[in-house]
Protein backbone atom coordinates (compact mmCIF):
# COMPACT_ATOMS: atom_id res chain seq x y z
CA UNK A 1 0.00 0.00 0.00
CA UNK A 2 1.13 3.25 -1.51
CA UNK A 3 0.32 6.35 0.84
CA UNK A 4 0.56 9.68 -1.28
CA UNK A 5 -0.60 12.89 -0.53
CA UNK A 6 -0.64 16.68 -1.68
CA UNK A 7 1.09 18.62 1.80
CA UNK A 8 -0.38 21.09 2.89
CA UNK A 9 1.86 22.66 5.84
CA UNK A 10 -0.35 25.75 6.64
CA UNK A 11 1.45 29.01 6.96
CA UNK A 12 2.53 28.44 10.67
CA UNK A 13 4.47 25.31 10.08
CA UNK A 14 6.03 26.27 6.79
CA UNK A 15 7.06 29.68 7.94
CA UNK A 16 7.38 30.16 11.85
CA UNK A 17 7.57 26.23 12.53
CA UNK A 18 9.92 25.35 9.47
CA UNK A 19 11.36 22.77 12.35
CA UNK A 20 7.49 20.99 13.10
CA UNK A 21 7.56 19.62 9.42
CA UNK A 22 11.04 18.59 9.40
CA UNK A 23 10.52 16.47 12.31
CA UNK A 24 6.94 15.56 10.47
CA UNK A 25 9.19 14.41 7.26
CA UNK A 26 11.77 12.14 8.85
CA UNK A 27 8.24 10.11 10.43
CA UNK A 28 6.62 10.09 6.84
CA UNK A 29 10.17 8.73 5.01
CA UNK A 30 10.26 6.29 7.83
CA UNK A 31 6.54 5.31 7.33
CA UNK A 32 6.79 5.52 3.64
CA UNK A 33 4.15 8.09 3.30
CA UNK A 34 4.59 10.01 -0.08
CA UNK A 35 4.40 13.81 -0.47
CA UNK A 36 3.78 16.44 -2.85
CA UNK A 37 3.62 19.78 -2.20
CA UNK A 38 1.11 22.10 -3.42
CA UNK A 39 2.10 24.66 -5.95
CA UNK A 40 0.06 28.49 -5.19
CA UNK A 41 -1.30 27.13 -1.87
CA UNK A 42 -2.15 30.11 0.23
CA UNK A 43 -3.20 30.46 4.18
CA UNK A 44 -5.89 27.54 4.35
CA UNK A 45 -7.61 30.28 5.92
CA UNK A 46 -7.60 29.47 9.73
CA UNK A 47 -11.55 30.04 10.89
CA UNK A 48 -11.25 31.72 14.14
CA UNK A 49 -10.25 34.36 12.03
CA UNK A 50 -12.17 34.34 8.39
CA UNK A 51 -14.78 32.22 9.02
CA UNK A 52 -15.40 35.22 11.77
CA UNK A 53 -15.69 37.76 9.24
CA UNK A 54 -16.83 36.50 6.45
CA UNK A 55 -17.93 32.83 6.01
CA UNK A 56 -17.91 33.24 2.47
CA UNK A 57 -14.22 34.81 2.13
CA UNK A 58 -13.62 31.73 4.07
CA UNK A 59 -15.04 29.03 2.17
CA UNK A 60 -14.03 30.29 -0.71
CA UNK A 61 -10.36 30.41 -0.17
CA UNK A 62 -10.45 26.84 1.18
CA UNK A 63 -11.89 25.49 -1.87
CA UNK A 64 -9.36 27.17 -3.98
CA UNK A 65 -7.16 25.45 -2.06
CA UNK A 66 -8.53 22.21 -2.36
CA UNK A 67 -8.81 22.46 -6.04
CA UNK A 68 -5.08 22.90 -6.11
CA UNK A 69 -5.40 18.78 -4.78
CA UNK A 70 -7.85 17.66 -7.23
CA UNK A 71 -5.68 19.16 -10.04
CA UNK A 72 -2.80 16.37 -8.60
CA UNK A 73 -5.39 13.80 -7.99
CA UNK A 74 -5.19 12.80 -4.40
CA UNK A 75 -6.04 13.74 -0.99
CA UNK A 76 -4.34 16.40 1.33
CA UNK A 77 -2.17 15.99 3.97
CA UNK A 78 -1.57 18.88 6.88
CA UNK A 79 0.74 18.41 10.20
CA UNK A 80 -1.78 21.53 11.26
CA UNK A 81 -5.60 20.78 13.18
CA UNK A 82 -6.46 24.45 11.91
CA UNK A 83 -5.78 23.61 8.34
CA UNK A 84 -7.48 20.57 8.56
CA UNK A 85 -10.79 21.76 10.28
CA UNK A 86 -10.78 24.47 7.52
CA UNK A 87 -10.09 22.38 4.66
CA UNK A 88 -12.65 18.84 5.59
CA UNK A 89 -15.48 21.02 7.18
CA UNK A 90 -15.33 23.29 3.74
CA UNK A 91 -15.58 20.63 1.56
CA UNK A 92 -18.06 19.04 3.87
CA UNK A 93 -20.22 22.66 3.84
CA UNK A 94 -20.51 22.89 0.20
CA UNK A 95 -21.44 19.44 -0.60
CA UNK A 96 -24.71 20.41 1.65
CA UNK A 97 -25.33 23.91 1.20
CA UNK A 98 -25.96 24.31 -2.46
CA UNK A 99 -26.81 28.23 -2.09
CA UNK A 100 -23.29 28.95 -0.43
CA UNK A 101 -21.66 26.44 -3.30
CA UNK A 102 -22.93 28.40 -5.69
CA UNK A 103 -21.40 31.67 -4.51
CA UNK A 104 -18.07 30.15 -4.17
CA UNK A 105 -18.57 28.95 -7.40
CA UNK A 106 -18.91 32.28 -8.98
CA UNK A 107 -15.95 34.54 -6.52
CA UNK A 108 -13.67 31.25 -8.30
CA UNK A 109 -14.74 31.63 -11.63
CA UNK A 110 -13.40 35.02 -11.36
CA UNK A 111 -10.02 33.72 -11.09
CA UNK A 112 -10.17 30.54 -13.49
CA UNK A 113 -10.30 28.24 -10.92
CA UNK A 114 -12.91 25.33 -10.68
CA UNK A 115 -13.92 23.87 -8.03
CA UNK A 116 -15.36 19.66 -7.64
CA UNK A 117 -15.20 18.49 -3.79
CA UNK A 118 -12.92 15.40 -4.81
CA UNK A 119 -10.33 15.86 -2.82
CA UNK A 120 -10.38 14.74 1.10
CA UNK A 121 -8.12 16.44 4.41
CA UNK A 122 -6.58 14.37 6.95
CA UNK A 123 -4.03 15.35 9.59
CA UNK A 124 -1.09 13.72 9.67
CA UNK A 125 -1.81 12.18 13.27
CA UNK A 126 -4.51 10.36 11.49
CA UNK A 127 -2.59 8.19 8.64
CA UNK A 128 -0.33 7.59 11.55
CA UNK A 129 -2.72 5.89 13.57
CA UNK A 130 -5.12 4.37 10.66
CA UNK A 131 -3.23 3.74 8.00
CA UNK A 132 0.72 3.06 9.44
CA UNK A 133 -1.00 1.92 12.48
CA UNK A 134 0.46 1.72 15.78
CA UNK A 135 2.20 -1.87 15.72
CA UNK A 136 4.32 -0.57 12.71
CA UNK A 137 5.24 2.59 15.02
CA UNK A 138 6.05 0.10 17.81
CA UNK A 139 8.52 -1.98 15.77
CA UNK A 140 10.56 1.07 14.34
CA UNK A 141 11.35 2.39 18.71
CA UNK A 142 14.82 1.90 19.04
CA UNK A 143 15.14 4.36 22.61
CA UNK A 144 12.07 3.53 24.32
CA UNK A 145 11.47 6.86 26.58
CA UNK A 146 10.64 4.91 29.44
CA UNK A 147 9.80 6.31 32.65
CA UNK A 148 8.54 9.78 30.85
CA UNK A 149 4.90 10.94 31.95
CA UNK A 150 3.13 13.16 29.67
CA UNK A 151 -0.08 15.25 29.25
CA UNK A 152 -1.50 14.73 25.42
CA UNK A 153 -2.99 17.67 24.51
CA UNK A 154 -5.57 17.64 21.24
CA UNK A 155 -6.42 20.92 20.90
CA UNK A 156 -9.84 21.73 19.40
CA UNK A 157 -10.12 21.41 15.73
CA UNK A 158 -8.45 18.10 15.63
CA UNK A 159 -11.48 16.44 17.23
CA UNK A 160 -14.40 19.52 16.45
CA UNK A 161 -16.69 20.12 15.07
CA UNK A 162 -17.74 16.05 15.32
CA UNK A 163 -20.52 16.78 12.95
CA UNK A 164 -17.75 17.34 9.87
CA UNK A 165 -14.69 16.51 11.09
CA UNK A 166 -13.69 12.55 11.99
CA UNK A 167 -10.44 12.02 13.40
CA UNK A 168 -11.40 10.71 16.67
CA UNK A 169 -14.48 11.19 19.35
CA UNK A 170 -14.81 14.61 19.92
CA UNK A 171 -15.05 14.46 23.70
CA UNK A 172 -12.80 11.30 24.55
CA UNK A 173 -10.00 10.79 22.34
CA UNK A 174 -7.36 8.27 22.92
CA UNK A 175 -5.59 8.03 19.26
CA UNK A 176 -2.54 10.82 20.38
CA UNK A 177 -2.18 9.07 23.61
CA UNK A 178 -1.50 5.77 21.69
CA UNK A 179 1.14 6.96 19.46
CA UNK A 180 2.36 8.70 21.76
CA UNK A 181 2.38 5.97 24.59
CA UNK A 182 3.66 3.85 21.31
CA UNK A 183 6.89 5.01 22.28
CA UNK A 184 7.40 4.13 26.11
CA UNK A 185 5.85 7.23 27.49
CA UNK A 186 3.00 7.14 29.54
CA UNK A 187 0.36 9.38 29.01
CA UNK A 188 -1.22 10.59 32.04
CA UNK A 189 -5.00 11.70 32.80
CA UNK A 190 -6.24 15.12 34.01
CA UNK A 191 -9.05 17.67 34.01
CA UNK A 192 -9.59 19.86 31.10
CA UNK A 193 -8.05 17.08 28.46
CA UNK A 194 -10.06 17.99 25.70
CA UNK A 195 -10.32 21.96 26.86
CA UNK A 196 -9.01 24.74 24.70
CA UNK A 197 -5.58 26.04 25.44
CA UNK A 198 -6.65 29.32 25.04
CA UNK A 199 -4.13 30.74 21.97
CA UNK A 200 -7.09 32.12 19.06
CA UNK A 201 -8.56 33.50 22.38
CA UNK A 202 -5.49 35.26 23.35
CA UNK A 203 -5.11 36.69 19.68
CA UNK A 204 -8.67 38.70 20.03
CA UNK A 205 -7.70 39.47 23.57
CA UNK A 206 -4.34 38.36 25.47
CA UNK A 207 -5.51 38.70 28.73
CA UNK A 208 -8.10 35.78 28.24
CA UNK A 209 -6.01 33.84 26.28
CA UNK A 210 -3.64 33.54 29.25
CA UNK A 211 -5.99 33.06 31.69
CA UNK A 212 -7.43 30.40 29.94
CA UNK A 213 -4.21 28.61 29.58
CA UNK A 214 -3.34 29.19 33.39
CA UNK A 215 -6.83 26.57 33.65
CA UNK A 216 -4.88 23.87 31.38
CA UNK A 217 -1.58 24.44 33.40
CA UNK A 218 -3.02 24.05 36.66
CA UNK A 219 -4.50 20.86 35.98
CA UNK A 220 -1.71 19.28 33.99
CA UNK A 221 0.66 20.33 36.67
CA UNK A 222 -1.69 18.59 39.55
CA UNK A 223 -0.66 15.20 37.48
CA UNK A 224 2.27 15.40 37.92
CA UNK A 225 3.79 15.09 34.02
CA UNK A 226 7.35 15.60 32.79
CA UNK A 227 6.40 17.10 28.91
CA UNK A 228 3.14 18.51 27.24
CA UNK A 229 2.55 16.70 24.00
CA UNK A 230 0.89 18.60 21.41
CA UNK A 231 -0.38 18.24 17.42
CA UNK A 232 -1.21 21.41 16.82
CA UNK A 233 1.07 24.43 15.81
CA UNK A 234 -0.91 27.21 17.45
CA UNK A 235 -0.93 25.30 20.93
CA UNK A 236 2.38 24.94 20.54
CA UNK A 237 2.97 28.24 20.24
CA UNK A 238 0.35 29.40 22.96
CA UNK A 239 1.42 26.66 25.67
CA UNK A 240 4.72 26.97 24.96
CA UNK A 241 5.58 30.84 24.87
CA UNK A 242 3.25 31.75 26.90
CA UNK A 243 4.12 30.07 29.99
CA UNK A 244 6.30 32.86 31.51
CA UNK A 245 3.33 35.10 31.37
CA UNK A 246 1.36 33.02 33.46
CA UNK A 247 3.83 32.63 35.81
CA UNK A 248 4.16 35.93 35.79
CA UNK A 249 0.30 37.11 36.51
CA UNK A 250 -0.73 34.48 38.94
CA UNK A 251 2.38 34.46 40.25
CA UNK A 252 2.43 30.72 40.04
CA UNK A 253 5.16 28.29 38.70
CA UNK A 254 4.69 25.92 35.69
CA UNK A 255 8.02 25.40 33.30
CA UNK A 256 6.46 22.46 32.07
CA UNK A 257 8.21 21.72 28.28
CA UNK A 258 5.88 21.25 25.80
CA UNK A 259 7.12 18.90 22.71
CA UNK A 260 5.56 18.15 18.84
CA UNK A 261 4.06 14.47 18.95
CA UNK A 262 6.75 13.27 16.21
CA UNK A 263 9.46 15.08 18.22
CA UNK A 264 8.77 12.57 20.60
CA UNK A 265 8.31 9.69 17.61
CA UNK A 266 11.73 10.63 16.41
CA UNK A 267 13.09 10.58 19.58
CA UNK A 268 12.66 7.05 20.74
CA UNK A 269 13.13 6.31 16.99
CA UNK A 270 16.91 6.86 17.50
CA UNK A 271 16.86 10.77 16.06
CA UNK A 272 19.41 12.86 17.84
CA UNK A 273 17.06 16.07 19.89
CA UNK A 274 19.53 18.43 18.59
CA UNK A 275 19.18 17.63 14.97
CA UNK A 276 15.49 18.46 14.87
CA UNK A 277 16.22 22.43 15.57
CA UNK A 278 13.38 22.88 17.68
CA UNK A 279 12.58 26.26 19.68
CA UNK A 280 11.22 25.33 23.01
CA UNK A 281 11.05 28.33 25.21
CA UNK A 282 10.10 26.23 28.38
CA UNK A 283 14.00 24.38 28.04
CA UNK A 284 13.88 20.72 27.68
CA UNK A 285 17.59 19.94 29.00
CA UNK A 286 16.22 18.47 31.98
CA UNK A 287 14.49 16.26 30.66
CA UNK A 288 16.48 15.45 27.93
CA UNK A 289 19.02 14.75 30.86
CA UNK A 290 16.33 12.18 32.61
CA UNK A 291 15.81 10.26 29.16
CA UNK A 292 19.79 9.81 29.28
CA UNK A 293 19.49 11.91 25.14
CA UNK A 294 21.82 14.54 25.98
CA UNK B 1 -36.60 52.02 23.50
CA UNK B 2 -34.31 50.74 20.58
CA UNK B 3 -36.38 48.19 18.10
CA UNK B 4 -35.84 44.67 18.71
CA UNK B 5 -34.37 42.71 15.61
CA UNK B 6 -35.10 39.96 15.06
CA UNK B 7 -33.18 37.29 12.62
CA UNK B 8 -36.12 37.49 9.88
CA UNK B 9 -36.25 41.60 10.64
CA UNK B 10 -32.32 41.10 9.84
CA UNK B 11 -33.10 39.17 6.38
CA UNK B 12 -34.89 42.44 5.06
CA UNK B 13 -31.84 44.53 6.12
CA UNK B 14 -29.03 43.02 4.96
CA UNK B 15 -30.49 40.32 2.26
CA UNK B 16 -27.26 38.18 1.67
CA UNK B 17 -27.48 37.31 5.51
CA UNK B 18 -29.21 33.73 5.00
CA UNK B 19 -26.58 32.39 2.74
CA UNK B 20 -24.05 33.94 5.11
CA UNK B 21 -24.86 32.05 8.33
CA UNK B 22 -26.03 29.24 6.86
CA UNK B 23 -28.91 27.03 8.65
CA UNK B 24 -29.81 28.21 12.38
CA UNK B 25 -32.29 27.36 14.72
CA UNK B 26 -31.57 28.92 17.65
CA UNK B 27 -35.88 28.97 18.75
CA UNK B 28 -35.18 25.15 19.46
CA UNK B 29 -33.02 26.09 22.78
CA UNK B 30 -34.82 25.44 26.28
CA UNK B 31 -32.02 26.96 27.94
CA UNK B 32 -30.34 23.57 29.74
CA UNK B 33 -27.21 25.27 29.86
CA UNK B 34 -24.91 22.58 29.10
CA UNK B 35 -23.17 24.81 26.24
CA UNK B 36 -21.90 26.96 28.98
CA UNK B 37 -21.11 24.14 31.41
CA UNK B 38 -18.42 22.98 29.14
CA UNK B 39 -17.63 26.55 27.58
CA UNK B 40 -14.22 27.63 27.54
CA UNK B 41 -14.59 30.89 28.10
CA UNK B 42 -17.34 30.70 30.55
CA UNK B 43 -14.37 29.34 32.90
CA UNK B 44 -12.40 32.93 32.38
CA UNK B 45 -14.85 35.52 31.03
CA UNK B 46 -17.72 34.73 33.50
CA UNK B 47 -20.41 37.56 32.03
CA UNK B 48 -20.22 34.95 28.53
CA UNK B 49 -22.76 32.57 28.53
CA UNK B 50 -23.86 30.90 25.12
CA UNK B 51 -26.87 29.89 26.78
CA UNK B 52 -27.56 33.51 27.54
CA UNK B 53 -26.45 34.67 24.00
CA UNK B 54 -28.97 31.86 22.49
CA UNK B 55 -31.69 33.50 24.56
CA UNK B 56 -31.07 37.20 23.69
CA UNK B 57 -31.75 36.04 19.65
CA UNK B 58 -34.62 34.11 20.58
CA UNK B 59 -35.57 37.84 21.82
CA UNK B 60 -34.71 39.59 19.28
CA UNK B 61 -32.05 41.44 21.14
CA UNK B 62 -28.97 40.96 18.35
CA UNK B 63 -28.14 44.49 18.04
CA UNK B 64 -27.39 44.42 21.71
CA UNK B 65 -25.22 41.59 22.01
CA UNK B 66 -23.21 43.13 18.93
CA UNK B 67 -23.05 46.39 20.83
CA UNK B 68 -21.45 44.72 23.95
CA UNK B 69 -18.77 42.80 22.07
CA UNK B 70 -18.90 39.96 24.05
CA UNK B 71 -18.96 37.60 20.74
CA UNK B 72 -15.34 38.24 20.64
CA UNK B 73 -14.73 36.64 24.08
CA UNK B 74 -15.91 32.69 21.93
CA UNK B 75 -12.81 30.86 21.50
CA UNK B 76 -14.56 28.36 18.96
CA UNK B 77 -13.31 25.48 20.79
CA UNK B 78 -16.76 23.66 19.69
CA UNK B 79 -17.31 22.10 22.34
CA UNK B 80 -20.92 23.74 22.94
CA UNK B 81 -21.84 21.87 19.49
CA UNK B 82 -20.82 18.81 20.92
CA UNK B 83 -22.91 18.71 24.23
CA UNK B 84 -26.29 20.53 22.73
CA UNK B 85 -29.28 18.06 23.10
CA UNK B 86 -31.27 20.23 20.72
CA UNK B 87 -28.57 20.69 17.57
CA UNK B 88 -28.57 24.31 18.24
CA UNK B 89 -24.54 24.55 18.51
CA UNK B 90 -24.55 28.29 20.07
CA UNK B 91 -20.99 28.49 18.25
CA UNK B 92 -22.59 28.37 15.32
CA UNK B 93 -25.32 31.13 16.51
CA UNK B 94 -22.09 33.28 17.77
CA UNK B 95 -20.30 32.91 14.43
CA UNK B 96 -23.15 34.19 12.45
CA UNK B 97 -23.43 36.95 14.60
CA UNK B 98 -20.08 37.56 13.98
CA UNK B 99 -20.80 37.76 10.50
CA UNK B 100 -23.59 39.96 10.27
CA UNK B 101 -22.16 42.41 13.19
CA UNK B 102 -19.01 42.67 10.58
CA UNK B 103 -21.39 43.37 7.85
CA UNK B 104 -23.54 46.00 9.78
CA UNK B 105 -20.81 47.98 9.98
CA UNK B 106 -19.17 46.59 13.73
CA UNK B 107 -15.36 46.77 13.70
CA UNK B 108 -13.71 43.59 14.59
CA UNK B 109 -10.92 43.35 16.62
CA UNK B 110 -7.91 44.97 14.92
CA UNK B 111 -6.06 41.54 15.33
CA UNK B 112 -8.32 39.97 13.09
CA UNK B 113 -8.45 42.76 10.92
CA UNK B 114 -4.80 42.57 10.52
CA UNK B 115 -4.69 39.15 9.37
CA UNK B 116 -7.66 39.29 6.82
CA UNK B 117 -5.21 42.37 5.29
CA UNK B 118 -2.43 39.67 4.97
CA UNK B 119 -4.84 36.86 3.77
CA UNK B 120 -6.30 39.14 1.20
CA UNK B 121 -2.24 40.96 -0.06
CA UNK B 122 0.21 38.11 0.49
CA UNK B 123 -2.21 34.69 0.73
CA UNK B 124 -0.72 34.32 4.37
CA UNK B 125 -2.36 34.78 7.54
CA UNK B 126 0.34 35.37 9.16
CA UNK B 127 3.91 36.68 7.98
CA UNK B 128 6.92 35.04 7.27
CA UNK B 129 9.15 35.13 10.63
CA UNK B 130 12.69 34.21 11.58
CA UNK B 131 13.47 31.00 13.64
CA UNK B 132 16.07 30.67 15.89
CA UNK B 133 16.65 28.01 18.06
CA UNK B 134 17.78 26.72 21.21
CA UNK B 135 21.33 26.23 20.19
CA UNK B 136 20.86 30.34 18.86
CA UNK B 137 21.23 29.34 15.39
CA UNK B 138 18.45 31.11 12.92
CA UNK B 139 16.59 28.87 10.60
CA UNK B 140 14.40 29.02 7.89
CA UNK B 141 12.60 26.07 5.24
CA UNK B 142 15.51 26.79 3.19
CA UNK B 143 18.72 25.75 5.75
CA UNK B 144 16.30 22.82 7.39
CA UNK B 145 16.18 21.58 3.61
CA UNK B 146 12.72 21.78 3.01
CA UNK B 147 11.40 22.52 -0.54
CA UNK B 148 10.76 25.93 -1.58
CA UNK B 149 7.14 26.94 -1.63
CA UNK B 150 5.37 28.50 -5.26
CA UNK B 151 3.32 31.89 -4.15
CA UNK B 152 0.03 31.82 -5.74
CA UNK B 153 -0.56 33.24 -9.43
CA UNK B 154 -2.83 36.00 -10.11
CA UNK B 155 -2.71 37.89 -6.99
CA UNK B 156 -4.60 40.77 -8.45
CA UNK B 157 -7.58 39.38 -9.54
CA UNK B 158 -7.74 36.97 -6.33
CA UNK B 159 -7.43 40.41 -4.43
CA UNK B 160 -10.60 41.73 -6.84
CA UNK B 161 -12.70 38.27 -6.01
CA UNK B 162 -12.33 38.55 -2.31
CA UNK B 163 -13.20 42.15 -2.31
CA UNK B 164 -16.62 42.13 -2.44
CA UNK B 165 -17.18 40.25 0.61
CA UNK B 166 -14.99 42.87 2.41
CA UNK B 167 -15.84 46.03 1.96
CA UNK B 168 -16.95 47.32 5.19
CA UNK B 169 -14.08 45.85 7.42
CA UNK B 170 -11.07 47.08 5.24
CA UNK B 171 -12.36 50.75 5.01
Amino acid sequence: MTLKYAWFPGCWVAYRMPYVEKSDRLVMERFGIEIEEMKGATCCPEAQFMEAVDRRAWLTLAARNISIAEGMGRDILTPCPGCYETLKMARGILKEDEEMAGIVGEALKKIGVVYRGTSDTTHLAGVLYDKVGIEAIRKAIVRPLTGLRVAVHYGCHLLRPSKYLDFDDPTSPRKLDELVEATGAVSVNYMRKTMCCGGPAGVVDREIGIKILREKLYWIKKAKVDAIVVACPSCYMHMDGNQPYVEEMFEEKYSIPVLWYTELLNWAMGVDPKDLKFYHRVRIDPLLEKLGLT
Amino acid sequence: MAELLSIAKLMSKVPEIKAIIGDQKPEYCYQCAKCTSGCTAAKVVPEYKPHEIVAAVKMGMIEEIMKSGILWACSECWKCSEYCPQDVAPVEVVLALKNIAVKMGYRPPEALVEMVKNAIETGYMQGIMEVMTNEFEFVDRDSLGLPKLERPPNMEQRRAALMRFFGVVMK
